[in-house]
């Protein structure tokens, strides 16, 4: 069975993007959510491998949903890579220090996402 | 590669002009805002900020500079301002405008139209800024009792926010609540955007609970001049517990010191007292679940039918010679437990019931909200706040409401230009009023718009294939017609209508609480929707009718009279069975036909009783047997077998703990019209 990555990103476009380039370049299975809520439902669902989340979203924002993963006990380990922006960079330290395995600053190259991707995929 | 290019910028695009155009909405709410009152709300102005973020996150992967370049700058400037570290002015507001309509040039541009736009003077005075707020009071998080794991997920936006409540005196409450995992995005989100009519909800993280796996919980972190009792009772159905954060506040009116001792009695030591008092609480209300009351209810529902029995036996007693003086006493004291009993419900019933000014601000709110959406004006009145209805029944009618005025505002209310030449004020006025007539509670919702365009209703019936097209409709087939499922008179769908839920939703729920709306309108003047519902829906009166050897409750709230007759004077028009009441011409159901009793109709007698009930603007007749008088009666559900059955209500009990139905007025006359249509073809 091939792994399951989610992505969380409140923008279409740019969610579209990532999930684009894994799907090229990867052997994994991509899920999409475009709100906290969402993925809360997904990964509730599915068995994620691997999860990347924006942190400036609308209901929870992505360091919400890594401080609830964090404590969830089939997602304690799981990596999670942060996507940011270079004015997130307060943001950004928080979400590492409660967690996450590491992160991505816009504007990112695929090759630098996958990259990326491939180090933390288990 | 180029085409896979082409097609994501062109998803840029797409999801460019979508933010660009919720940066609009908002940057014209926060200016509305900041008009009014000198201040935008911190939530308004994050989410301006993170459009702008998105859209320089966007820019900057496809290498758009310009764009990139601006936003960029733009994102920094409203950070700021989100930070508390700038200020906002009405320069700033004509700025944002502008560098909008300048984002909104750009990405045309990038899609190879528009024409080039000179961003540099835009860029310089961005940076000429906002001015610098004063230095934040630097409020320490101390004496907050904050969970750590809440504290560390905490953005710095969401950190300001805290520091900003402490510093405006504000309680911070940690609310936790609990949802059922199929819902809890939607339930969460209403209870939030209550919340935030009250404060501020700071930050939402939701929490694992191992105890409730099929549930999420969620503890909010939320800052308020509320108590905590107030705040309680907001997440009361969300089954929250919530939790002050701040020490108690020092009492700052202590007893005043400059006043003289009267007398020279010795003083008491000046030892403040323990704080014993504070645990009494401020309030001296209890919040109940309203099941529980429901559960009383039931009981005295029950207590009714042994008051009945004792009745029988007191007569009994009575018609016995030698004990007839005890049997008169037996049924005096019986009348006496009748008065009680039925002050008891009545105090059960005043329990249940709250202020509709509760959810006055909510409709208020949203009418305001909708008129922005559609560009028009609206000055919305409220009347009648302290009318109190069952506090179910309050929650169910919310929806209903807002249906209705949504409609009022997107097809009554014409846009200002309009209302100008017509010559009336720019603003149009919407108007609810509550009010109780005997056991009901009325809502009327009036606008002064155009009024219901009749020609408009008809076309669209006609194109949606609800009337052929050649029909005469009188203005009260008109009237139904904005009632029917599916209709809309909307020719293109818009954000607040025209989205399948209609008016016909509205009748749906009102008969659901064994309500009726009417319609009234006058082109150019105005229309008005009229609501009428029971105050509860715990016990009802209703009318004990035989029919074809059955008892059948009709609730009173949709009887309108009843009259005695004969078999023959009974009509037939178009195969239907009809009655010329004072003109009327009434349709006519047989209960005992409607519910298969009939089998021999020969012996039936000649003489009828028919009830007239209402049937949304019209009325029809229900043919009965007999009427056996008027009873309260606690209307139970039938449960899922039979719950869904057209023309009941539930079941209720009367006396000698015989089960009745009770029928239900709306859905029993839905298939009469059914009957119509399948007739007719």
């Amino acid at each position: 069975m091939r792994i399951k990555v989610l992505v969380v990103e409140d923008n279409n476009a740019m969610r579209s993007l990532i999930t684009t380039a894994l799907d090229q370049h990867l052997n994994v299975d991509v899920y999409e959510a475009d709100n906290g809520f969402a993925a809360l439902k997904l990964i509730a669902e599915y068995d994620f491998k691997m999860i990347l989340t924006d942190i400036n979203m609308p209901d929870i924002n992505g360091l919400e949903l890594i401080a609830f993963l964090r404590q969830h006990p089939i997602y304690k380990d799981v990596p999670i890579l942060i996507i940011s922006t270079e004015a997130g960079e307060e943001d950004r330290r928080r979400g590492l220090a409660i967690g996450a395995n590491g992160y991505l600053t816009k504007p990112f190259t695929e090759g630098e996402l996958v990259n990326l991707v491939q180090q933390h995929l288990p | 590669m180029d085409k896979s290019r082409d097609k994501a910028l062109k998803d840029f695009v797409v999801e460019a002009e979508d933010i660009l155009e919720n940066l609009a909405e908002d940057l014209e709410a926060a200016q509305e805002q900041f008009e009014a009152r000198g201040k935008v709300k911190p939530d308004r102005i994050n989410k301006i900020f993170r459009e702008m973020h998105s859209l320089k996150g966007l820019a900057s992967m496809f290498n758009l500079e310009r764009i990139t370049t601006l936003s960029h700058d733009l994102e920094s400037l409203l950070d700021r301002i989100r930070l508390g570290k700038s200020k906002a002015s009405p320069a700033l507001f004509s700025l944002l405008g502008e560098s909008r309509s300048a984002l909104r040039n750009l990405v045309a541009e990038a899609q190879g139209g528009g024409e080039e736009t000179d961003i540099v003077p835009l860029l310089a005075r961005i940076s000429g800024g906002a001015a610098p707020a004063p230095e934040p009071a630097g409020v320490a998080f101390g004496g907050l009792m904050l969970d750590e794991s809440t504290l560390k997920s905490l953005t710095e936006y969401e950190e300001h926010r805290l520091r900003e409540n402490l510093a405006e005196d504000n309680r911070i409450y940690s609310v936790q609540v609990g949802f059922d995992f199929s819902d809890f995005d939607t339930r969460l989100r209403a209870l939030t955007e209550r919340l935030s009519d009250m404060g501020e909800v700071i930050s939402t993280l939701p929490v694992m609970d191992a105890a409730q796996a099929d549930g999420i919980h969620f503890r909010l972190l939320f800052g308020t001049t509320l108590s905590m009792e107030q705040v309680e009772a907001q997440v009361v159905d969300a089954s929250g517990t919530v939790t002050d954060l701040l020490p108690p506040k020092a009492e700052k009116t202590a007893p005043s010191q400059t006043a003289e001792p009267e007398t020279a009695e010795p003083q008491e030591p000046d030892t403040p007292e323990p704080d014993f008092e504070d645990f009494r609480g401020i309030s001296n209300t209890v919040r109940v679940d309203i099941e529980k009351l429901d559960a009383v209810m039931g009981i005295v529902g029950e207590l009714n039918l042994v008051k009945a029995a004792f009745e029988q036996l007191a007569g009994r007693v009575q018609a016995i010679e030698e004990h007839r003086e005890l049997g008169a006493d037996m049924t005096k004291q019986v009348r006496l437990m009748t008065r009680k009993l039925g002050d008891l419900q009545r105090s059960i019933i005043d329990i249940r019931l709250v202020p509709i000014s509760q959810i006055f601000a909510r409709l208020n709110r949203t009418a305001r909200r909708l008129a922005r959406n559609a560009d028009k004006k609206v000055s919305v009145q409220l009347y009648g706040g302290e009318t109190e209805l069952d506090k179910m029944m309050m929650d169910e009618l919310v929806t209903p409401l807002i249906h209705i005025i949504r409609n009022s505002i997107d097809h009554g209310l014409e846009p200002p230009g309009e209302r100008l030449s017509a010559e009336k004020p720019e603003e149009g006025l919407l108007v609810i009023t509550a009010y109780q007539k005997g056991n009901s509670i009325i809502i009327d919702v009036t606008d002064d718009g155009r009024g219901l365009q009749e020609d408009k209703i008809r076309q669209a019936a006609v194109r949606q294939g609800l009337v052929k097209k050649d029909a005469t409709l009188t203005r009260e087939d008109i009237l139904d017609i904005i009632f029917q499922p599916g209709f809309t008179s909307a020719e293109k769908v818009t954000e607040v209508s025209g989205r399948g839920v209609g008016l016909d939703a509205v009748i749906t729920a009102i008969q659901q609480m064994k309500g009726n709306i009417s319609v009234w309108s006058e082109p150019g003047k105005g229309t008005t929707f009229q609501i009428t519902v029971p105050i509860t829906l715990a016990i009802i009166q209703s009318l004990i009718v035989e029919c074809g050897d059955q008892i059948f409750a009709i609730p009173i709230s949709s009887v309108m009279e009843t009259f005695r007759t004969t078999l023959s004077d009974i009509q037939l028009v178009d195969q239907r069975e009809v009655f010329n009441l004072r003109g009327m011409t009434l349709p006519l159901l047989r209960l005992d036909e409607r519910f298969g009793l009939t089998k021999d109709r020969k012996g039936k007698r000649e003489r009828i009783y028919v009830v007239v009930a209402r049937r949304g603007e019209k009325a029809a007749g229900i043919v009965v047997d007999d009427l056996i008088g008027e009873q309260e009666t606690v209307v139970h559900p039938l449960g899922q077998t039979f719950g869904h059955l057209a023309g009941v209500a539930g079941a209720t009990e009367i006396g000698e703990n015989q089960v009745i139905l009770v029928i239900d007025t709306a859905s029993l006359f839905t298939n009469l019209e059914a009957g119509r249509i399948q007739a007719s073809h």
